[in-house]
């Protein structure tokens, strides 16, 4: 009587539970008849459920962390590339100091395209002041969200590098 | 209903049937409101125009068994963390304004982050000594749990 399953058919019980719950009948009688005892089979297939569960619920939570942590850095490295501009900081060294934060938080971030975020992030930083002086160059005045013009013109072109970074460093994601 | 919770409607929350303690896997619960009841949410509809941003979302309460011991543990060991984390951060500001000048303002910040992300660590530091798992870590054991979380449901709130 079989009472260990092999690679194959781990996988195949995998593949079929993820089409749904109702496929576990079909998978023990595909046991039974593959010649495992009927107790057996039922806690084999109840095992893989379990095993399988708790991986897709660990790929979830992982998921969520990562949207969640890209959604902070996102906001950071927003927020860090309009100071400079608006409090009109001059200094070389607050754009260094700008830089390595954004490069820090981008790391975290983007942790699974971590030298795409980072680049993508740094040229947001190094391109708003420089969209911010070209859009606001002749103006005695303006309202505040005028400033998305300047930080989306900064964006469009760190985007594009960020996804040609993704592609050309990280193309099985 | 499922096959390990049912559904109580003027309550608007999924109860157990099954009576063994999650967190210390020894004891059965007596009482339902002792359990633990943990919110899931899920996302309905996102809207964001630049100036205007705004969420709608589902919530559901999920019973996790527990027992009067863990029960007991939980919230003494809540209450003893907000003592503790407010405490320090009293203290915090107290060292502050005998340093005077700038330090105040870095003080107060400091006392508000301690006050709101110490007492959840301190709270499951005691937990785990006491040998039982946190109200969280017990309720990611649970099934149910996680077959909403797979199903794209969230233990945290969604924010606009």
């Amino acid at each position: 009587m079989n009472s260990k399953l092999s690679q194959e058919q781990i996988d195949n019980i995998k593949t079929s539970l993820l089409s749904g719950y109702t496929a576990t009948e079909t998978e023990i009688k595909k046991l039974v008849s593959a010649g495992f005892d009927e107790e057996v089979a039922k806690k084999i297939i109840s095992d893989a459920m379990k095993s399988l569960r708790e991986e897709l619920f660990e790929q979830s939570l992982l998921k969520k962390k990562k949207e969640e942590a890209r959604s902070v850095a996102i906001l950071v490295i927003t927020m860090v590339s309009l100071i400079g501009p608006i409090f009109n900081m001059r200094s070389i060294g607050w754009y260094m100091v700008a830089v390595a934060i954004v490069a820090a938080v981008a790391y975290y971030g983007f942790k699974d395209k971590p030298i795409a975020g980072i680049i993508g992030s740094i040229t947001v930083v190094i391109l708003f002041p420089i969209m911010y002086n070209y859009y606001f160059a002749s103006r005695n005045s303006y309202i505040r969200i005028e400033l998305l013009i300047p930080l989306v013109m900064a964006v469009i072109p760190a985007l594009l590098i960020f996804l040609l970074l993704s592609k050309l460093i990280y193309p099985k994601h | 209903m499922t096959s390990t919770h049912v559904l109580n409607e003027h309550k608007k929350r999924l109860e157990p049937i099954e009576r063994k303690c999650s967190y210390c896997g020894i004891n059965n619960f007596d009482e339902m409101d002792d359990n633990y009841f943990v919110p899931l949410f899920k996302e309905k509809d996102r809207t964001n125009i630049i100036v205007y941003r705004s969420v709608k979302f589902s919530k559901i309460l999920i019973g996790i068994p527990r027992c009067k011991t863990c029960l007991d543990i939980h919230q003494s060991a809540a209450r003893v963390a907000t003592y503790y984390a407010w405490g320090i951060g009293i203290a915090v500001i107290i060292l502050t304004i005998l340093m005077g000048g700038f330090w105040v303002f870095g003080g107060v910040l400091s006392c508000i982050f301690i006050g709101v992300f110490a007492p959840t660590l301190i709270k499951n530091k005691i937990a785990t000594k006491k040998g039982i798992l946190t109200e969280l870590e017990g309720a990611k054991q649970n099934e149910l749990v996680q077959d909403f979380v797979i199903n794209g449901w969230s233990f945290t709130q969604p924010s606009a």
